[in-house]
């Protein structure tokens, strides 16, 4: 796991490790910022980045909550810590997950969240997330 | 890290104690170890790694496995913390003040079990969230609404049993409670209310029962575990509008809360309203960098500058009327007069809000009973992510709110964070809730934050303001505040301990009340 904090660091898509980085289901960035966007554009692989501002609820009750976990999901982002705290705690209720974040700058982190197919029925969650960082 | 053992408990009973858990609850629902880390403070203080840690922790599913949990922990002396959801963020999560104790998380708890559209109630257990009930609420066609607070991933039964407030007419969640189950320390299931007698159908409806009222001892205690409960739910109006009214200058607050004050008694303003401050309302739509990167709090320049980028003002009461559009518009003639008299006050509808993310436009989600999580966008204002609440309560006068202000303010700022915080609007009394936005990485600042914490507890009890509610580091700073008669109210609290709790084995420390045996060196 990592929490390394690189405050005013400038990261590109050669600084992050690079098994699985372009490979995700989702990825979301924080569309106010440049660097977030930037980052966006070079992470994100073949799917099309989802513009956020910080605020999880309209993605989670808009679709995610309700999206199938019974298969591992790997989600990655460029957002504020919100999102990603957010994030973590509403998966956690569906699924284990094992998440590595890393501050990049004054307002972003950069972040991978994945989720595997155990305790899935929703009913208990967050005690499973084994890699709060 | 070792795991921690509670003082008194020695490793061959604590493995004991969880293999007996994992009779009762299975073996996949008690966790230790690395499981152990999400039960940890999220937004921690203490820069000392061994306070606020559990050893371990066990899932219950249903009470009758909650009883067996709290014989076996009788039985070996080794004490629990219950939660209901543990996503009481900013006061410690799930985290146990007395550290080695072991989290009784009662999240699989979830059953909505009735939900009466009659009477306007639902029965819940503890594990239920705002978004659940909402959901259900929603799937099922039911015209009522919920009142929530800010985070919709809460336990509709643990906000209310922590005193915390929302923004519809039913703001006060633990006087919308009504009939309580509790499991006591000794094992044993009590109904509170009507539901003590057999067979009532008025367990939901009617509070009081006969003979003493005593859901009160379960709502922020440590004298049972509250299981069931009921919560009465606000039918839905035949008309809402939201609105929020704008201040331009900081001594605005004295003469709105002068207003307000009547509007409020009379039930002229109907619902739980807020008076927010810039930053706060700020918060979440941007963040500081965007405006300013000096050090330190921003200064007038700047706030002056965010004001008109984002159409708020130094203050920001945000309310709603409720009922058929006339009684609407007779409320709202009433409102605007009354506040038109503030110099520079501003009024707004949402169809007047046109950027986006709006602070109206969010608010008047919340204030109709939409659970969401919107208002964690404050933590990322200075980068950090760390938070806590300071709540003080004051009388409803314009005096008391800008003393408290400036109290809490000049503080705040002195200590190098931004002032965030909003005024709740009860009947008779504020709870001025002021968020500190800390970086929870730096051991610098959370040392700086613990000590404006313990200072702004000192100077308010100096000039008679109480917290309502606080995070599990300040409990028993917070509880030494309320002294009245040397301490006869925590000597209460100590006697109904012993005897319903005598090993005390229920959250020690909760809200300051301690066991007999852990009381050595603490007050009283």
């Amino acid at each position: 796991m990592s929490s390394l904090v690189l405050p005013n660091a400038v990261i590109s898509a050669a600084d992050v490790p690079s098994r699985g980085w372009l490979a995700c289901d989702y990825f979301f960035f924080d569309e106010r910022f440049v660097e977030a966007r930037r980052l966006a554009g070079e992470l994100c692989g073949a799917i099309e980045p989802t513009p956020v501002q910080s605020d999880i609820t309209a993605i989670w009750t808009g679709g995610l909550a309700r999206a199938d976990f019974t298969a591992p999901m790997t989600m990655k982002g460029v957002t504020t810590e919100s999102f990603y705290f957010c994030l973590k705690i509403l998966l956690v209720d569906q699924v284990r997950v094992d998440a590595q974040v890393s501050r990049i700058d004054r307002d972003l982190h950069l972040w991978t969240i994945r989720t595997d197919n155990h305790f899935k029925n929703g009913t208990v969650s967050w005690q499973n997330f084994s890699r709060l960082v | 890290m070792a795991e921690l053992l509670p003082p008194g408990v020695n490793a061959e009973t604590m493995a004991e104690t969880l293999e007996r858990f994992r009779q009762i609850v299975g073996k996949e629902w008690v966790f230790t170890g690395e499981q152990v880390v999400s039960y940890h403070d999220p937004y921690p203080i203490s820069n000392d790694d061994t306070r606020y840690k559990a050893h371990a922790a066990v899932a219950p599913s249903s009470t009758e496995q909650v009883q067996e949990i709290v014989k076996a922990a009788n039985a070996s002396g080794v004490p629990l913390w219950p939660v209901s959801r543990g996503k009481n963020f900013a006061y410690g999560g799930a985290a146990p003040v007395f550290s080695g104790s072991i989290v009784l998380d009662m999240s699989r708890m979830n059953r909505i079990l009735e939900v009466n559209e009659k009477f306007g109630y639902a029965l819940v257990e503890p594990g239920v969230s705002y978004f659940d009930l909402y959901n259900y609420l929603h799937a099922h066609g039911l015209k009522l609404w919920l009142d929530v607070p800010d985070p919709g991933w809460g336990s509709v039964l643990g906000n209310a049993l922590d005193h915390g407030v929302g923004y519809t007419p039913y703001g006060d969640h633990f006087m919308m409670q009504c009939g309580m189950e509790v499991v006591l320390a000794n094992g044993e299931v009590v109904r509170t209310g009507m539901g003590a007698m057999p067979g009532n159908n008025t367990w939901q409806l009617f509070k009081y029962g006969f003979g003493p009222y005593v859901d009160g001892i379960f709502s922020q205690s440590n004298f049972g575990i509250v299981t069931k409960m009921g919560i009465w739910l606000m039918p839905e109006p035949a008309g809402y509008r939201p609105y929020m009214i704008t201040f331009e200058r900081e001594e605005d607050i004295a003469e709105v809360i002068e207003i307000l004050r009547p509007l409020r008694l009379n039930n002229v303003i109907q619902n739980a309203a807020t008076i927010r401050s810039l930053v706060l309302d700020a918060a979440i739509s941007s963040t500081k960098s965007q405006y300013y990167s000096g050090a330190g709090p921003i200064p007038d320049s700047v706030a002056r500058k965010i004001m008109a980028d984002q159409a708020i003002g130094m203050w920001n009461f945000c309310g709603a009327l409720y009922g058929p559009p006339p009684i609407a518009d007779a409320l709202w003639t009433v409102i605007r007069d009354a506040f038109a008299k503030v110099p520079g006050a501003r009024f707004y509808f949402p169809e007047d809000r046109k950027r986006r993310p709006d602070i109206l436009i969010h608010r008047a989600e919340t204030m109709r009973g939409i659970p969401k999580l919107t208002e964690f966008n404050f933590l990322n204002w200075a980068g950090g992510g760390g938070h806590i609440g300071f709540s003080p309560v004051s009388p409803t006068t314009g005096i008391d709110a800008l003393k408290q202000y400036r109290m809490v303010s000049g503080r705040v700022r002195e200590y190098g964070f931004d002032y965030m915080g909003l005024l709740a609007i009860g009947f008779r009394e504020l709870h001025h809730v002021t968020v500190i936005v800390y970086d929870k990485t730096s051991a610098d600042e959370r040392q700086r934050l613990d000590k404006l914490f313990k200072l702004l507890v000192q100077e308010a009890a100096a000039e008679g303001y109480g917290e309502y509610r606080t995070h599990i580091q300040y409990m028993d700073a917070i509880a030494g505040t309320y002294k009245w008669n040397d301490n006869a109210l925590m000597k209460m609290h100590q006697s109904i301990k012993d005897a319903l709790d005598p090993k005390g084995i229920l959250a020690p420390g909760k809200s300051g009340i301690w066991p007999k045996h852990l009381r050595d060196g603490r007050q009283p």
